[in-house]
């Protein structure tokens, strides 16, 4: 049990839903072994109200209730399973058969299953049951065949996402044929959302089989399933509600089984599951600063841990002086990233952050400072700038946020100020960018936007997470130069996040070297550059450099 | 789509310039396109179905020497294609032609039913977007980074319960109570706007439970995007931040998956429909299958398949204004 | 039947009273509401089909005559009458118009029965005027309208309280499109008139200023009066029919589920069961199949049990059924001592190894919880059983169309005819394949042969007892089974009324009561 409460398995919906399973997994086995007799024998003590001996009473022609409705689990499951089994792999077959043709087929394919998807399924399972006629093989196959469409398109639109994904452009790259990858590559890795999204269907068929039996065209007798004796007791709802129950329940149980499995299974395919917020003890909004102290920011001491886990920060501590841009560098996991978003604020909800200082001016970062001073004075730049706007939103309302929020500038000011920034960093037209989406500009126009919010903003510090790493190195060269303006220009402070040493090299007065969570040297760009550097993590690192030193921005810079 | 493909030429026409008349363009020859697929398939399918319509309309006492006649009088004598050809041609002239169980015209009786299944439909997703919405983001807020598991758990236990419910059940017993038991709402008809209360309430349970989930499941990824990180280094308020930021991106597979709600709401609410007495589509053409009423069959299915690609298209087109990259998208 | 049977121009005439007629002369008052459970298949009488169709003709169109308690014949839109087995002659009443205006002569009436007796597709043609054509003619300055048979036919006056035989005034039979559609409002000759519609949703009934034609049941006193409308609406489910009239949303409805119960007792109500339709065991007789051995059916006879069935069908709330016709035919058979004593065990030995096929019906009791009685009795006694429920479309194609397809089903005979030539039909007569109407497969000369000595009887009690000699010989060689009868439970909410006679309702006397 701990093994899995440790891995986020033992949830209360895993055991709920495995229980209830679990049950109806017995019932479906046992039921009709044990209760033949009572639900299928005819006796005289026909329509009878609920006694010790019937629990539910009994139907119209004898027979136990509660019996039926037990024995009716295994049929019912079996034929969900069914219906489930053909809307899946029909689904399956559909949806990579579609995603694997021609384009022109592809689209159109996809227009259709849309509009498949859109028609009432019932009326398909309608159709589908009244020309094979009702029967157990007619419902399942009609349920089944009526899900295809909807299962189709999600598996398409799942093998479109993975498609894109790098493993499978290489290997399409690499001449893999396209059964090949959506064998190896693409079906694999569908697994997970479609065992999930099974559950869901399974739900759903069993809802849309006893739709089906409610007009006629389900179970017939003398085979009975869950909806057929709902639809035999639904005319007596209203004199003898027990009997109607019987099914109801089961129904009921059915249902909640399988949606707690497939919300256990979902919970436990989200990697962020499993994680718990936590609540860090606030200090005071603002902090004194003691005489004599000059930094803009201290940070004293931080760690920065997972709840009764690992330490990722271990006891940092760094000052940045008024205009002074500090780089921080090292490998991921390294904890320069969790640093840095503890200085400006913004650490993950289930880390546990403490330290003995964590200021910006006298904003006390472990606090909940003024929220328009905290964007007036601290601007952060993020490392794929292909994700960090918002795509619904026009880059002029993201990138006046700010000023318009927190300065109390006008909107058309605020536009007007922002495209004259917009033109400062080299961006073309600037005022049909501010019109225009994310997903229209390169993601150096996006990241240089970043940068020229930070002209007009003014900020005291600016915090830059990566700020190069996802561009063209070409690309990155420009957003460089606009840091560098900046800081000419503007004085802010910098904290600047890089695995690259060649980029800090350039831009920082100061560097500091991270590893494990520990600050392991600190160096000036002199000594990084002439290789001055005594702690072999930074040798390492160094090392690495010289592998892409070929290339030709490379060189600029060096 | 994929990478190693050039993408393919697109002709240097004002095409190009407008994506917006293309996307119009691709809709429009995608509703023909579901449009002639459906009168050949419905065409083709119905007569499959077991049961005689002259036999339905003559009765169990008639002679067979009256429903072979009859057959004559309904046109099913003759080959079919003879039939499909008349079909189309009435088709082309806007006519669906007339019941085979009671002479009256199909559009007639398709539009008789139509008001009341548009409103109760329209009505219960509109109400489910205005539950479920704010419902599944504040679930999805309250319990984001593992915050408040209790509630997480309560959310999804009481909307898998409300889902698994049978929907008859469940109608009958917001009636045994609301209507039989306090005679606060009417229990059958569509009389009134009272009638409505009901059944849009036994309507809406369901897609709430949906609905909701998709939009917690949603807001929780969003919550976990880049650009909320973004937002909130932009340290802006929160009700801009879940009205401009969150909202938006939240809002595109909930109007997706609404739309096909309500397009199988149209014709798929036989139940509540039933329990009602609520004279809609879903009824009529459940009676029309009953009598093998041919042509009210395919004229119902026609109509509703039209109405789920019109749904398909409005969805498309709020989507294309919301998140202007769907447009482009097809560009690719 | 195809026998030639010739008229027989000796009997007594029957005359019936004069008419008085004061019901409802003055005019109409407020609204009921009621249902039905689909869109009328028709608005033309002759080519009524279902219960639907038979109420809303009633409303529209009114008869020569109507059956009044203990079959007594009374008047309607006919003042008087005189009869013979082959002959009839109605005296028209003085005054009664077309809902357009047109008055209601002899003529008028003729040309409608003649256009009835001529209508193709009309079920009932041969139940009110037997198989041959007959004549009709008008004298209109006496008022009188004749009907001549081409042979006896004692059922003609009975015919004329059908539905089936309301008058459609000229303007409707110009139209007959229209007719059938309900959109020819000078068609109309009874108390309403359709003022509006939405098909297959609802139909609103105006009430006719000055419509005199009332059917006089005679000392049943009439406290109130006729609706100055009648709201219809569709409304397929009992459940939802007896919602609507316990919370006030209905004040007439017939239900026939379980429904029925709950207004047991409540005082506010008046519950009526009628027998709506009869069941009984009817099998495929016809050569090389299972049942047309005699001893198997028997078998099959001797293993059901009737009270068994009717708790499946009816949850026990139908009666025993003792003939395949219903208790309010003419001459139906009371005499449980007709029917073949169940006998499992002698049974069993027959039944043993025969495979029976059921073609069920799936409205017979809960998804067909009646056939599945029948299936799972049959099973227990040792036969191999196939059964198949279906709708009632499917069961109608199979049953007169794939005689190779089934052995055995329970038929629900709702012979809205009222008579017993009508109740005979699926049982004797020409076979499906024919052209006929029987099911069976069997033509039963025999009985047809009585049937025509019927119909030349003029003397009730004479003729009953031929016809229960039909019952007997088709009972007791178990041609049929007669199961029960499903009951249909008229409810009126306090302060309405309708008429039942013979348990028969007659919606066109559905009123409000006195004071409103």
């Amino acid at each position: 049990m701990t093994k899995l409460a440790r891995r986020g398995l033992w949830t209360p919906s895993m055991a709920g839903g495995l229980l209830l399973g679990l049950g109806l997994l017995v019932a479906a086995i046992l039921a009709p072994v044990l209760l033949a007799e009572p639900a299928e024998q005819l006796t005289d003590a026909a329509g009878q109200p609920p006694s010790a001996e019937h629990w539910l009473g009994t139907d119209n022609l004898g027979r136990d209730n509660l019996a039926r409705a037990l024995v009716a689990t295994r049929l019912t499951l079996l034929m969900t399973a069914g219906a489930t089994a053909i809307a899946v792999v029909g689904g399956i077959v559909v949806g990579v058969g579609v995603w694997l043709s021609g384009p022109r087929v592809r689209k159109v394919g996809l227009r259709l299953l849309e509009t498949a998807v859109a028609y009432p399924s019932l009326i398909f399972a309608l159709v589908i049951a009244a020309i094979l006629r009702p029967g157990v093989v007619s419902s399942v196959v009609a349920i089944g065949v009526a899900g295809i469409p909807s299962f189709a398109r999600l598996t398409a639109n799942l093998a479109a996402k993975i498609s894109t994904t790098d493993y499978v452009t290489t290997a399409r790259l690499l001449g893999v044929s396209p059964r090949a990858v959506a064998l190896r590559h693409v079906l694999p890795n569908m697994a997970e959302p479609l065992l999930i999204l099974a559950t869901t269907v399974f739900s759903l068929s069993l809802v849309e089989l006893s739709a089906l039996s409610f007009i006629g065209l389900g179970v017939q007798s003398p085979d009975y399933d869950f909806g057929l004796l709902l639809n035999e007791s639904l005319t007596q709802i209203y004199t003898q509600p027990t009997s109607v129950l019987g099914p109801s329940v089961m129904i009921v149980l059915t249902g909640v089984a399988v949606m707690l499995l497939g919300d256990a299974l979902a919970a436990r395919a989200n990697p962020r599951q499993g994680r718990r917020a936590v609540r860090n003890p606030a200090g005071p909004p603002v902090v004194e600063i003691p005489d004599g102290d000059t930094a803009l920011v201290r940070v004293e001491d931080l760690r920065v841990r997972v709840p009764g886990g690992a330490e990722l920060v271990k006891g940092v501590s760094l000052t940045i002086e008024p205009g002074e841009v500090v780089g921080l560098v090292g490998e991921s996991g390294s904890g320069k990233s969790l640093t840095a978003m503890s200085v400006a604020g913004l650490p993950p909800a289930e880390l546990e952050v403490r330290a003995d200082v964590l200021r910006v001016d006298d904003l006390n970062m472990l606090g909940h400072p003024d929220r328009g001073r905290l964007g007036r004075e601290i601007s952060i730049i993020y490392q794929d700038p292909g994700t960090t706007f918002n795509p619904s939103l026009r880059m002029g309302v993201q990138l006046t946020e700010v000023l318009r929020t927190h300065l109390g500038v006008g909107r058309g000011r605020a536009n007007k100020l922002i495209a004259d920034a917009l033109a400062q960093v080299n961006i073309s037209e600037p005022e049909r960018r501010l019109r225009q989406h994310p997903h229209k500009l390169s993601g150096g126009m996006r990241q240089r936007g970043m940068i020229a919010t930070t002209l007009v903003t003014t900020p005291k510090l600016i915090v830059a997470d990566e700020p190069t790493t996802a561009l063209d190195v070409t690309v990155q060269h420009e957003v460089l130069r606009q840091f560098r303006r900046i800081h000419r220009e503007q004085g802010a402070a910098m904290l600047f996040i890089s695995h690259d040493l060649g980029v800090v090299q350039e831009l920082c007065d100061r560097i500091l070297v991270m590893r494990h969570g520990e600050i392991v040297e600190q160096l000036t760009p002199g000594q990084l550059r002439e290789g001055d550097v005594h702690h072999p993590y930074t040798q390492a690192l160094m090392d690495a450099v010289l592998v892409v030193d070929t290339s030709p921005v490379r060189q600029e810079f060096s | 789509m994929s990478i190693s493909q050039s993408p393919h030429p697109v002709p240097r026409t004002a095409l190009r310039d407008s994506p917006w008349l293309r996307f119009g363009l691709q809709r429009l020859t995608g509703l023909l396109v579901s449009f002639v697929l459906l009168v050949t398939v419905t065409f083709v399918i119905i007569p499959l179905i077991p049961g005689d319509p002259a036999a339905a309309i003559a009765g169990p006492e008639a002679s067979g020497a009256e429903i072979a006649r009859i057959r004559g009088e309904l046109g099913l004598d003759q080959p079919l294609h003879v039939q499909f050809f008349d079909y189309v041609g009435g088709l082309l002239t806007l006519d669906l032609g007339t019941s085979f169980a009671s002479g009256q015209d199909v559009s007639a009786m398709i539009l008789a039913r139509l008001p009341f299944t548009g409103q109760l439909a329209l009505f219960a997703i509109l109400l489910t977007l205005i539950v479920s919405v704010p419902v599944g983001m504040l679930v999805a807020v309250l319990t984001h980074g593992g915050r408040r598991p209790w509630l997480d758990h309560v959310f999804n236990a009481v909307t898998s319960l409300v889902y698994s419910v049978p929907q008859y059940v469940m109608a009958t017993l917001l009636v045994s109570v609301f209507a039989v038991g306090f005679r606060i709402f009417p229990a059958a008809g569509a009389e009134t706007l009272l009638s409505l209360v009901l059944p849009t309430l036994a309507l809406m349970l369901l897609p709430i439970c949906v609905v909701s989930r998709v939009v917690r499941r949603e807001t929780t990824v969003v919550l976990d995007q880049d650009y909320i990180r973004t937002a909130r280094g932009w340290r802006i308020g929160r009700v801009r931040m879940f009205g401009r930021y969150v909202l938006p991106n939240v809002i595109t597979t909930t109007l997706t998956l609404s739309g096909l709600i309500l397009a199988s709401q149209l014709g798929g609410a036989v139940v509540i429909e039933t329990v009602f007495a609520w004279p809609g589509l879903g009824q009529g053409i459940v009676d029309a299958f009953l009598a093998r009423d041919y042509p009210v069959i395919r004229g119902t299915i026609l109509v509703l398949g039209l109405l789920a690609t019109l749904i398909i298209i409005v969805v498309d087109v709020i989507l294309a204004i919301v998140d202007p990259r769907t447009v482009e998208a097809d560009h690719d | 039947m195809t026998n030639k049977v010739r008229a027989l121009g000796v009997a007594a005439a029957v005359t019936v009273g004069l008419s008085a007629c004061t019901t409802g002369g003055a005019g109409g008052t407020g609204t009921i509401q009621t249902a039905i459970n689909a869109a009328p298949t028709t608005f033309s009488p002759w080519t009524a089909e279902t219960r639907d169709d038979y109420d809303v003709s009633r409303l529209l169109f009114d008869t020569l005559v109507r059956r009044g308690a203990d079959n007594k014949i009374v008047p309607a839109l006919a003042t008087s009458w005189e009869s013979t087995p082959t002959e009839a002659s109605f005296t028209i009443r003085d005054g009664a118009t077309c809902a357009d205006g047109t008055p209601i002569t002899a003529e008028v009436v003729q040309n409608s029965l003649h256009a009835m007796a001529t209508a193709e597709g009309s079920v009932f043609r041969k139940i009110v005027f037997g198989p041959g054509r007959p004549t009709i003619s008008a004298d209109n300055a006496a008022k009188t309208v004749t009907v001549e048979l081409a042979q006896p036919w004692q059922d003609l006056v009975q015919g004329m309280s059908l539905v089936a035989t309301g008058i459609v005034c000229p303007a409707g039979l110009e139209n007959p499109e229209g007719l059938r559609r309900g959109s020819v409002k000078g068609a109309f000759s009874g108390p309403y008139v359709l003022s509006a519609s939405s098909h297959g949703v609802s139909y609103t009934f105006a009430l006719r200023k000055g419509f005199t034609g009332w059917p006089d049941y005679g000392d049943t006193a009439s406290r109130g009066k006729p609706a100055q409308t009648v709201q219809v609406d569709v409304m397929p489910n009992g459940s939802s029919r007896a919602n609507a009239l316990l919370t006030g949303g209905m004040d007439i409805g017939t239900i026939s589920t379980q429904d029925m119960t709950r207004f047991d007792g409540d005082e506010g109500y008046t519950a009526q069961r009628l027998p709506s339709s009869s069941l009984f065991v009817l099998f495929n007789e016809r050569e090389g199949t299972v049942f047309a051995d005699e001893e198997v059916r028997r078998a099959v006879v001797q293993t059901l049990s009737r009270k068994s069935f009717n708790s499946a069908a009816t949850a026990g709330l139908g009666d025993l059924a003792t003939t395949f016709s219903h208790d309010a035919v003419p001459c139906a058979s009371t005499d449980s001592s007709v029917l073949i004593e169940q006998d499992v065990e002698a049974a069993k030995p027959v039944l043993r190894g025969k495979t029976i096929r059921i073609l069920g019906l799936e409205v017979i009791g809960p998804q067909g919880a009646g056939n599945t009685y029948i299936a799972e009795a049959l099973r227990a006694a040792g036969a191999t059983v196939e059964i198949d429920n279906v709708d009632v479309a499917t069961w109608s194609t199979t049953g007169t169309g794939e005689p190779d397809a089934w052995d055995l089903t329970v038929f629900a005979g709702i012979n809205a005819g009222g008579t017993m030539y009508g109740a005979l039909s699926p049982v004797v007569g020409p076979p499906t394949e024919a052209g006929g109407a029987n099911w069976s497969g069997t033509e039963h000369k025999d009985v047809l042969a009585m049937v025509d000595e019927a119909m030349r009887e003029p003397d009730d009690r004479t003729r009953c007892g031929i016809y229960q000699r039909v019952q007997e010989t088709l009972i007791e060689g178990a041609h049929v089974m007669p199961l029960s009868y499903l009951p249909a439970q008229l409810t009126t909410r306090s302060g309405f009324s309708v008429q039942v006679h013979n348990d028969q309702v007659d919606v066109a006397t559905m009123q409000i009561d006195g004071e409103g």
